[in-house]
């Protein structure tokens, strides 16, 4: 079967859960995309580790990892709805938040990022001593 | 201590990880490996490569998420030319896209356990086979 599918239903499940949860978040907090933010780190760290797990370890196919890293990840994350929030702050003068916003999302999903590399390296390794 | 050494065939076959047997549509790499234990050949290794290229100059690597859905495989094995010649028809029919490349290879055997047979001492290769 053609990867796009299995992308395809990776990125619909990735993108349901990203508006639940970040609907969830958001509801309870202010005015700053607390939302958005929290699905980009998490799903920064769900990306570093499933990718970097699954390309080293055989016991995952290439469709599995299509729907997992480029499918599931890809639709739970969001880089427009980041971006267009910071707009929409630069926007309304609020400077600073909007700076905030920028700078948090782009090292905090960086920092998980690698450790979610970290954590699959340091399960490589402990599988291999097994 | 190393036992036999001589001269024999290495037969390298270049396919990505994806492809599919047309007759049991399971794994290529996966039904070539069981075609050749099956016919009681000497051995075969399956390697997953990292990066490459090939005839359709489409790139595959384990760098760039897109580009690490399909990565190339190698299925390395060494046999008599006989055997190897014989095996290269049903090879033939299996594989669709890809690449064998056959060379000569000078062996050096090691098994644990069993005496050395044919042992000229040293580390003279003998061209004369088993």
């Amino acid at each position: 079967m053609n990867l796009l599918w299995y992308v395809a239903l990776g990125s619909a499940v990735g993108g349901v859960s990203r508006v639940a949860l970040s609907t969830f978040i958001q509801q309870r907090a202010g005015p700053f995309p607390i939302g958005t933010l929290v699905v980009n780190v998490t799903g920064s760290l769900a990306l570093g580790f499933l990718l970097r797990y699954t390309l080293g370890s055989t016991s995952v196919s290439a469709e599995t990892r299509a729907l997992l890293t480029t499918g599931f990840c890809g639709g739970y994350t969001t880089f427009s709805t980041f971006s267009y929030e910071a707009i929409t702050l630069i926007e309304d003068g609020d400077y600073r938040r909007a700076a905030a916003y920028v700078v948090a999302s782009v090292l905090l999903s960086l920092m998980a990022t690698f450790l979610g590399i970290l954590a699959a390296a340091e399960l490589l390794a402990a599988r291999r001593t097994f | 201590m190393h036992g036999f050494k001589g001269e024999r065939t290495l037969m390298r076959i270049h396919i990505g990880e994806r492809d599919k047997d047309p007759r049991s549509g399971r794994r290529l790499y996966q039904a070539i490996v069981e075609l050749l234990r099956s016919r009681e050949y000497a051995g075969a290794t399956v390697f997953r490569a990292i990066m490459g290229y090939g005839a359709s100059a489409h790139v595959r690597s384990d760098r760039v998420e897109v580009l690490s859905l399909d990565l190339p495989i190698v299925v390395e094995c060494v046999e008599t030319e006989e055997k190897i010649a014989a095996i290269l028809p049903e090879l033939d029919e299996m594989i669709g896209g890809g690449l064998i490349t056959l060379e000569r290879a000078r062996v050096i055997m090691y098994r644990p356990g069993i005496p050395a047979q044919g042992e000229t001492g040293g580390w003279e290769i003998d061209v004369a086979g088993r």
